[in-house]
Parts: structure tokens; sequence; C-alpha cells
């Protein structure tokens, strides 16, 4: 619940799926990464390498499929003729899914075992791993409404099971470029540049980037790995970009609409939401709120951003010569 | 065939070099190699006349001063050229995953001219575009997403079997296909494409209600359903109610 002035907003969540029928139906389909290994049925990610793992030649993936065709049909009431099972295959480097096992539910007598090849799908490569998706829809669709369940698109059940590599998309990437003029070679170190105010709706890689002067690169990559202060530093330069792209997004986010995916503006709700904070309620104070309440919205920024780059704690960790009062 | 890969750093180095010196001398630089079926034959500058040949003549149609709001447009004729150049020569996906071809392919190959292309696209100095980002921004970088359209689209069956890959603008692509879970279904994005634009390429969706209305329509209906394994009149006629007003 946010509360601006006399406005009070309410946010429900809700389960999207059709029936509450998880508990139910865990068992139905299990996973295992390679041949001669146990079935499991925990789902989400079941693999994590670095990059450069061979994903195609390294995982023999198979989902093992339990008849159910009389527990499908006590607790949904519908008739399993009229479903099917599903398995999809997703490269998460291609962002290419595919179809690779459908059947109807009636027609699963038998434990099934669906064993995925990687190395045939020649148009796909899994540089950055694979995601296995098994569900459970309709058939065919039948007419709009005539049923709760009336589109093929909509999931009655399914789990998942990923294999992927462990790299994390960064907020900003540095670019490192040789300055034309002789003062700034010397005198800059990094800085956002801005290239578009729409930040709700363009690409985030649209709207900045944080250029560092490439004259420095060397002695950058020192202070980076400098045992003393070096982590202090580059973590209170890091504060400051951040800091900035927030206030600067909190400033022209369309606060009335959906961000886009990948928009800045959904990657600092994100953000702050890690911490807690509503970004709307802070937009909203940027946007909409007197002097007062904009100054107060930057220092609630900068103390939850110190917090999240941890710059006490890296100062806290710099040894010091001399005697160090415990 | 192997395929060089060159870093990041490397890349930026060569990237700094071409924007100030509009050269960059490569002899000094050290590759490492994906490799796809252990043979001997390396890909490199021989292999891209052919594709140098072809974007030149796309540059020629539209002259060094370009008018303004083409850029989509060239964006569509580089897809085919650049596929069909890798695969002719049998490049995997595999290796065409790996951002370090990208960069290698950017900067350095055949002299930086491929370079000189993105600066002429662009006339920004965005290295993203180059490739100098982290692998998860890959579809930020020019040919490869120019590429990947071709790969994920290219249809056999067609009378253009570039059709789908062609048609669209960059942010369509950009923001509604590659960066949506329902962009990675085909026949789902064949659909999508066949709403927005008419037979003729025309857009018949605009901006405004693709974001507004649309979009936050798919995005609300997927949260408790998929496409994936929806035929391409199905994901149709789904798209055609989610824009109704039943909906």
């Amino acid at each position: 619940m946010v509360l601006h002035e006399n406005k009070v907003t309410f946010s429900v969540s809700r389960n999207d799926l059709l029936f509450k029928i998880d508990q139910k139906f865990q068992d139905i389909f299990r996973f295992r990464l390679k041949d001669g290994e146990e079935f499991t049925h925990c789902q989400g990610t079941v693999l994590e390498e670095s990059i450069g793992f061979d994903f195609q030649n390294e995982c023999t993936p198979s989902v093992e499929i339990q008849p159910m065709q009389e527990l499908f049909e006590s607790v949904t009431a519908h008739s399993s003729t009229n479903f099917s099972v599903f398995i999809t295959i997703e490269d998460l480097a291609l962002s290419i899914r595919r179809v690779v096992f459908e059947k109807q539910v009636s027609e699963l007598s038998q434990k099934t075992v669906v064993n995925l090849n990687l190395s045939k799908y020649l148009d796909l490569g899994f540089h950055r791993g694979f995601e296995i998706k098994c569900f459970v829809a309709r058939s065919e669709s039948i007419g709009y409404q005539a049923n709760l369940i009336w589109s093929k698109s909509q999931v009655v059940y399914q789990t998942f099971f990923v294999a992927k590599t462990s790299e994390g998309e960064a907020l900003f990437e540095i670019t490192w470029r040789t300055f034309t003029e002789s003062s700034e070679r010397q005198g800059v170190l990094c800085y956002v540049e801005w290239n578009s105010s729409e930040v709700s709706s363009v690409p985030h890689t649209d709207c900045f980037e944080v250029v560092a002067n490439n004259e420095l690169k060397s002695q950058f990559k020192r202070l980076e790995n400098n045992p003393k202060f070096g982590e202090l530093c580059v973590r209170m330069i890091a504060e400051k970009i951040i800091r900035e792209l927030t206030e600067v997004t909190l400033r022209y986010a369309d606060i009335d609409s959906k961000p886009e995916e990948g928009s800045l503006h959904q990657k600092i709700q994100v953000l702050l939401e890690e911490g807690s904070m509503n970004f709307e309620q802070l937009a909203h104070e940027f946007q909409n709120g007197d002097t007062l309440d904009q100054m107060r919205a930057v220092s609630a920024i900068s103390r939850y951003l110190q917090g999240h780059t941890r710059i006490g704690q890296s100062l806290n960790k710099v040894q010091f010569g001399g005697f160090r009062d415990k | 065939m192997k395929v060089p890969i060159i870093s990041k750093d490397q890349a930026s180095v060569a990237w700094n070099s071409m924007n100030n010196e509009g050269e960059y001398d490569a002899s000094k630089v050290v590759y490492d190699y994906v490799d796809s079926d252990g043979g001997l034959e390396v890909f490199s500058d021989v292999e891209l006349d052919w594709l140098w040949r072809a974007l030149s003549k796309i540059m020629e149609s539209f002259g060094e001063e370009k008018p303004i709001g083409v850029g989509g447009h060239i964006d569509s004729l580089v897809i085919e050229p650049v596929y069909t150049t890798l695969q002719e020569y049998g490049i995997t996906p595999y290796q065409l995953s790996h951002i370090g071809f990208w960069q290698w392919f950017s900067n350095i190959a055949y002299s930086g001219r491929f370079w000189k292309f993105i600066k002429w696209r662009f006339g920004s100095s965005k290295q993203i575009n180059w490739g100098i980002c982290n692998p998860s921004l890959m579809i930020e970088v020019y040919f490869y997403r120019a590429w990947l359209r071709g790969h994920k689209m290219y249809d056999k069956d067609l009378p253009d079997p570039f059709h789908y890959a062609r048609l669209g603008g960059s942010d369509i692509w950009r923001s509604h296909v590659l960066r949506q879970d329902f962009g990675r279904d085909k026949e789902f994005v064949k659909a999508l494409l066949d709403t927005i634009y008419d037979k003729n390429g025309n857009v018949i969706i605009g901006t405004q209600e693709l974001r507004k209305s649309l979009i936050p329509a798919i995005r609300a209906w997927t949260s408790g359903s998929t496409f994936s394994h929806l035929t391409y009149q199905e994901n149709l006629e789904l798209i055609e109610w989610l824009r109704s007003e039943d909906f």
C-alpha cells in the first residue's frame, strides 16, 4: 500500500494459474541433466556454469512424465482427451524456443521418458545454456469463454528446468573513450553521457552511456587492484554513477504506464525494490513534490545506494598503519 | 571452420584507434578461436569480400549523407547478406553466440570496413553497436542483431525466405521482439508482425497503441499462458482477440 497525500493506492498480487494444483501435480514431471543420473522433481535452476561451458555436448537432459489421466480429471473435472502435455526447449543466448514434445494426456498411460539430444538441434548453440519447460494445456481452443479454460494458450500446470551460465547483467557498461581535447584527457575520469530522456520507453542502452577516459584506463585498473583503497574508491565511483542514473530516472519516468522491458525505468525500479523502496512514490516526489520533498528523496536514495554498494564496509576493511582500536 | 574472437579490451583499443585515427593496425593482435569441426580452416577477411561488396552497394544507394529516417530500411537490407555469408561458410550458431566474434567482426575484420559501416549507419559513438559490451546485451550489437533476425525468421517455404526477418523497424525488434519472452516463439513473432504491418509493410498499429495497449495486453495474458505451442493462425486469432474490446 502506498500513501500519496490523500490518495491511497492498493496493489494486489494474484495467482495467475488457473488451478491451485501445484502440490498435487509436482511429481508429474521429473528431470535429469545427464544419462545415468536419478530423476528429480526440483524445478528452477539445476546447473550454473561459467561462460564457455559446452552445454550442447556435456548435457543429455531427459524429462520423465508420469501417467496423469486420473489425477488430471479428478482435480480439474475436465476430460483428459482435450488436453495435452507440451515440452519446449529454449536456447538462452539466441532466445529461440521450440516445441520438442506434444502428446494428449489420455495417451500417456505409462511412464514416459523424453530424451532431449541437444546436439541434434543444429540451428541452436546453447552458448549460455537452455531452459526446458513442461506444461499442460488444451489441445485445441474452444469458443471464447465457453469454459474457464477455453484457449489453447492457457497453462493448466507447468514446471521448468534451467541450465545456464552464471553471468549477470550489469546496470551499466563503461565506454573507454580517448578524448580529443587535451584538457579532458588530463582532467576527466568518467561521466554519464545522456542520450535520451525517454527512460520508460526505450532500451536503457539508448538513454545513456558511462564514458571513461581511455588515457586513465591502466591507472584505473591499478586502482581496482589496489588492496588498500582500491575497492573503496571503485565503489564510491560506482555509487556516484548509480545515484545519477537513479535521480534522472525518477525525474523523467512515466509513472502512469508500465515501463518497457529493459528500459532504465524498469531496471532502477528493480534496484530500488531490492531495498523495499517504492519507485512510484519516489518518482512522484521528484516530479510533483515541493522542493523539500525532492531534497528528502535525494537523501533517501543516497542513503540506500551507499548501503547497496557497501561503501561503509569497504572503508571499514581498509587497513591503516599503526594502532587500531578494536 | 574456426572463427577469430577478441576480448572487450582488444575491441576497445581498436575502436578508439578507428574513431580517432580512422584506421587500426591489427597486425600484432593475438586472436583466440572458436572451432566447430576440428579443421584447420580459419574464417578471415577473404570470406568477407562478397559481404563487403554487398554492404558497399547499400551505402552507395543511400549516399554518404543519407536522409533522416532510413535507418530501419538499411537494417532490413543488411540482414540477408550477413546471414547468407555466415551460413555459406558453415559458421555455427554456437560460434555466432560468442560476443568475441562480433567484436572482431565489427572492429577489426576487413581492415575496419565494417566499423565504418556501423559509424555510417548510426553517426553516433555508442560502442555497444560495435559489440563492446557485456554478452547479456548482445542484441544491441548491430551485426549480431542483423544475423539473429535472419536466423530466427528465415523460412525457406516462403516466396521471400527473409520476409519476416526484414519486416519491422529496429525499435519493434529490439523492444517488442528480442527483449520479450513471447519474442522467442517464431510463429508468434510472425503473427505479431502481420498484426502490426500490412502486406506491403505499412504500419497498421502505431507506436502509441502498440506501447500503451497491445503489448501490455499480450504481457498480461502471458502471465498465465504461453504462445510457444500455438500455430501461426492460432497466434493471429489470439492477438486479434487481445486487441478487441472483449479482453
